[in-house]
């Protein structure tokens, strides 16, 4: 509890002034040079995930007086940030473009928001990790709002304002019990006491704990938090519905990991949560699969799936030990692609067809053979298809769930989920490559974007075939969080 | 604390509240806040937590609830505009998570078992320690600018980031030209 | 320090500690003779404040004001208050008639437990709280409330533009108020008002210690905060004229174009009360400019000479009073109502020479003109501060 040790928050501190920097720069650009700003924001973007390997962040520690952590998860999940802001940037491009007021403040409101997910991956207390979240969920009530005079947007916004300030207050009421229990919001204080022999784990911790996870499920869409999903991801603008899935539920999802760690070394609160978050995790599952099923939006649709999605990592956190880490790490790390990808290709077909219909993607195929393929590898992968990233990842989570033998029903519901995933997945793939075309609208990518997707696919297919690669640096990570190596 | 400043500070709190969220006129309902906000700070006060006292009259009564009084002042809500909102499923749900909280508490209250450990960083007396600690700190101007810049900083420091987010948001929203 | 006229909560421990201390350790009496003494001056203040401003402004604009009643019609304020209070009192048919009630009650309460706050000299206060000044805005900015209330629940238009008016400007003003009075706080490093007035006699703006210099030495003046904190002082006094509604800023009355802004639909008392709280309030405002500004109590060192005569006669034991407290306290309190009287003049000065500004232009001046300001000036004590004390 010395240290400033500002050097590492370096990549959060550049976070901050590149949003600063983008604000004022908008103050002297003119109208019709305001492009400059969405390429200075994916330098930015670029700067950010080269600054998680100075040397001196790389090598990590505690900073702030031990209130902030870098460790692997940190760093891998910081660099997962920053490319999925670039991506962010590099699909919004044209559509902020085409915004005639706030192209400024969009990626003003981006960076801050990317700031706070950098903040949440490293957060050490309670404090930090409530302001942390508030940062990415301000960012999102305002950029999901961000097209004033569409009423869906305006509801998306208000929808999510309302749902997020209950479970920020929830959060708050959980951190309460919690601290009113232990007397200290410090993880490090926290790391220390649950280990101690003659701890005994009270109903107020527990009941904290409970409603910690619930806050955070907000942010990760598991399944009484998760109403919001749908109406929010339909009526954002997409390229905020695409920085949403996947930055702001990572930021959850990593909030999530962190409380897990601190908490999860004590055997007793890890048999409290296990069947709590497994609950949780199955009913998030069958949601988000069964509900996508009718879907005609393909927002919708996405929103759903990433109900689905978050089910399959809850299965890894409920297991709460390494592997289950491990696997939670890896897939968020392929979400982050498979998911951009994904919406990548929304983006530039509804630029095209100018609805969200899943119509419009019959006979992509022709249309765009390309962006269709793209598409097509996208969607295989979240369900889970052998030789793509999405499959590996499902493989570790379910493996990791399969350890311990209370959880075995729950690795039944996530195999009967793969199975219906399945389903609406290939309904979309069977509608761009079999039927045909609807509406003459040609979507077309610009060149950068597609270089983006063509990465992301060798990416996915990389992570498939050589999965080595990317757990060589998630299993570290996760055996760095102090939990069991083995299942409980 | 002195039970009668208990027992003051928190009927004015809960019956502030309860009043707040059961009265048809706007205006009402921010005054009964108001008197709420005012039982929070006598318990604050109370508590011997001057400071923070006196920001929840300031920051809150003085403030913020002023702001809702302009809104609902330029809006011109009357009762019945507000009826509308008013449908029993609302109410119901509302009764029903209110119920759920109060299990909530009464859990907690009655659960019985006390945090009571023994040796080490999770023993009892670091615990208290701790939380003695934070309770003889007595909320005065001095600690809590000393916890804020110590022991908080960097939620201190991330709240400003969070405040910039909320005017750039709020002006990015609002303004009709940017 | 027991004197006649203390109430000592010195111990610091806040509100409560205070309310222990007048009703458990049985210093009671005192305190309540300075409430009640307090509680008389001010409704008195008013009205020789009233009657001040009549004569006043008649001055600057060369007429008569008020002759009748007594000398320079002196007694007219009391003539005005029993018309005020035997008049019929009305109360319109379409007002929300609890909040139309409630609102006059507002109107007074505020400014007056203000009052509470304030170290009218060294031993004579009634609370002597560490939060000090915060609790003084706390309290004072509930004063708003009296105006929206009033206004709205009058029920009528112009009533309810000078209330919409008075909860923006209050809040306009309250951040440029706070910000402005946080620069006296950063040198001082203390909230306590008391802090505040024993600070000014430092000497460190002429590098001389207390010691050095007797007293009546004039350069004692440049203790004054006023001194050290010149663009601050403007921006609260500024702000402080908003906050009061107090011409060039009195937009929620703003009779040439509202009628009479808030108040149109209260007669009788009920108005009384809406005057007084207004008076009331500048009082407290001027008192909290006195002691942030204009050295407290002191008066280069003079404010001790009575205190010292007494103790050097031997008699500030004579019988159960410490003399020399009282005839301390005395003196301070005299010297401080003599500033805050000269403050109030200056308040009226302002009103009848200064024109009323437009509603756009206060907004624009609170919001763009002296919120930065007062930042900016923070920034520079923080620095200035920062060098003084070597980092």
């Amino acid at each position: 509890m010395d240290k400033l040790n500002l050097i590492l928050l370096v990549p959060e501190l550049l976070a901050v002034a590149a949003g600063i920097g983008v604000m004022l720069w908008d103050l002297w650009l003119p109208r019709e040079k305001k492009i400059a700003l969405s390429t200075a924001s994916m330098v930015a973007a670029v700067v950010l995930f080269l600054s998680t390997f100075i040397p001196a962040v790389a090598e990590g520690g505690h900073a702030m007086g031990g209130t902030f952590l870098v460790d692997g998860m940190a760093l891998l999940m910081k660099r997962a940030f920053a490319v999925t802001a670039l991506f962010v940037f590099l699909i919004s491009r044209e559509y902020v473009e085409d915004l005639e007021r706030g192209q400024g403040e969009f990626y003003t409101l981006c960076l801050l928001a990317l700031s706070g997910m950098f903040l949440c991956a490293s957060v050490n207390d309670f404090m930090s990790l409530f302001v942390a979240l508030e940062v990415v969920t301000v960012s999102f009530f305002v950029l999901v709002a961000f097209k004033r005079r569409s009423t869906k947007s305006v509801e998306a916004g208000l929808k999510l304002l309302v749902i997020g300030s209950v479970s920020a207050a929830l959060l708050l009421y959980g951190i309460a019990f919690v601290y009113g229990a232990t007397g200290t919001v410090f993880f490090d204080e926290l790391r220390a006491d649950v280990v101690a022999p003659d701890f005994i784990v009270s109903t107020e911790l527990v009941i904290g704990l409970f409603l910690i996870f619930l806050g955070l499920g907000f942010k990760t869409s598991a399944v009484p938090m998760h109403v919001w999903v749908p109406d929010v991801y339909e009526g954002a603008p997409t390229p905020v519905t695409a920085f949403m899935s996947v930055g702001s539920k990572l930021a959850g999802f990593v909030l999530m990991l962190r409380v897990l760690e601190v908490f999860g070394r004590s055997a007793a609160i890890a048999a409290e949560l296990t069947p709590f978050l497994a609950l949780i995790g199955a009913l998030t599952l069958f949601y988000g699969n069964l509900g996508a099923i009718p879907q005609t939006n393909i927002k919708r649709l996405m929103g759903y799936s990433s109900i689905g999605q978050c089910g399959y990592i809850l299965l890894g956190i409920a297991a709460a030990w390494t592997m289950g880490m491990s696997g939670a790490l890896f897939y968020m790390v392929s979400y982050v692609f498979t998911n951009m990808l994904v919406f990548g290709v929304i983006v530039y077909v509804a630029r095209a067809t100018k609805s969200h219909d899943l119509d419009d993607y019959s006979g992509l195929a022709r249309s765009n053979p390309m962006l269709c393929a793209a598409m097509t590898i996208g969607l295989l992968s979240l369900a889970g298809v052998p030789p793509l990233m999405g499959f590996v990842g499902k493989l570790l989570l379910l493996g990791s769930a399969f350890g311990s033998p209370e959880l075995h029903w729950l690795v039944y519901v996530g195999l009967i989920n793969v199975v219906i995933a399945m389903y609406y997945y290939l309904c979309v793939i069977k509608r761009m490559w079999i039927h045909d075309a609807r509406s003459p609208a040609k979507p077309v990518a610009p060149m950068r974007v597609k270089i983006a997707l063509g990465i992301s696919v060798l990416i996915l297919l990389a992570g498939g075939f050589a999965p080595q690669i990317l757990e060589g640096l998630t299993a570290p990570a996760a055996a760095e969080l102090g939990l069991p190596s083995r299942p409980r | 604390m002195d039970p009668w400043t208990f027992w003051l500070g928190g009927s004015l709190a809960l019956g502030g509240g309860l009043l707040t969220v059961t009265r048809k006129n706007a205006v009402a309902s921010v005054l009964w806040l108001i008197v709420a906000f005012l039982g929070m700070s006598t318990l604050f006060l109370g508590m011997d937590a001057g400071f923070i006292g006196v920001l929840q009259i300031l920051v809150y009564a003085g403030a913020i609830m002023i702001l809702f009084l302009f809104v609902i002042m330029l809006l011109n809500l009357t009762p019945s505009g507000l009826l509308r909102m008013d449908r029993p499923r609302g109410t119901t749900l509302g009764l029903a998570s209110a119920a759920a909280f109060i299990a909530l508490i009464v859990a907690i209250v009655t659960g019985g078992q006390q945090w009571t450990g023994g040796q080490g960083g999770g023993s009892e007396a670091a615990i208290l320690e701790r939380t003695g600690e934070a309770s003889m700190l007595e909320g005065s101007v001095l600690d809590i600018a000393d916890q804020l810049f110590n022991a908080h900083l960097l939620p201190f420091e991330a709240a400003s980031v969070l405040l910039l987010v909320a005017i750039v948001g709020a002006v990015a929203l609002t303004k009709r030209k940017l | 320090m027991h004197t006649l006229l203390a109430a000592t909560a010195a111990d610091s421990e806040g509100f409560f500690a205070w309310l222990n201390a007048l009703f458990v350790e049985q210093t009671w009496p005192r305190a309540l003779l300075i409430v009640i003494v307090v509680g008389l001056t001010v409704p008195g203040l008013v009205s020789a404040l009233v009657w001040a401003e009549r004569r006043g402004s008649a001055l600057i604009q060369d007429r008569l004001g008020p002759n009748r009643c007594g000398p320079f019609g002196m007694f007219q304020s009391f003539a005005d208050l029993a018309k005020f209070l035997f008049k019929e009192d009305v109360i319109p048919g379409h007002v929300n008639k609890p909040i139309y009630l409630l609102a006059p009650a507002i109107a007074v309460i505020p400014p007056l437990v203000a009052l509470a706050f304030v170290p009218f000299g060294a031993n004579v206060f009634i609370a002597d709280v560490d939060t000090g000044i915060l609790a003084a805005f706390a309290v004072t900015s509930l004063h708003v409330y009296a105006i929206s209330l009033g206004g709205w629940a009058s029920n009528s238009k112009f009533p309810l533009l000078g209330g919409v008016r008075a909860s923006a400007q209050m809040i306009s003003y309250e951040i440029a108020l706070g910000l402005s009075a946080l620069g006296v706080f950063i040198i001082v490093g203390d909230l306590r008002l008391i802090s505040v007035v024993e600070m000014q006699t430092d000497g460190w703006m002429i590098g001389a210690g207390e010691t050095l210099r007797s007293a009546g030495d004039w350069t004692r003046l440049f203790d004054w905060n006023i001194f050290k904190q010149p663009l601050g002082a403007l921006i609260f006094m500024i702000a402080g004229f908003a906050e009061t509604n107090r011409h060039p800023f009195d937009m929620p009355e703003a009779e040439s174009e509202l009628a009479a802004g808030f108040h149109a639909e209260y007669s009788s008392m009920k108005f009384a009360l809406f005057f007084l709280g207004e008076y009331a309030a500048m009082v407290v405002f001027s008192s909290l400019f006195v002691v942030l500004y204009l050295g407290g109590w002191t008066l280069f060192g003079l404010e001790n000479v009575l205190s010292d005569w007494v103790t050097s006669y031997g008699a500030e034991n004579a019988g159960w009073i410490n003399w020399a407290s009282v005839a301390e306290g005395f003196l301070h309190v005299g010297i401080f109502f003599s500033k805050t009287l000269v403050l109030l003049l200056f308040f009226i000065w302002v009103r009848w020479t200064l024109p009323r500004f437009r509603y756009d232009q206060l907004m624009r001046l609170g919001w763009v003109r002296l919120l930065p300001l007062s930042l900016a000036w923070l920034v520079v004590t923080v620095i200035g501060v920062a060098i003084v004390r070597g980092l």
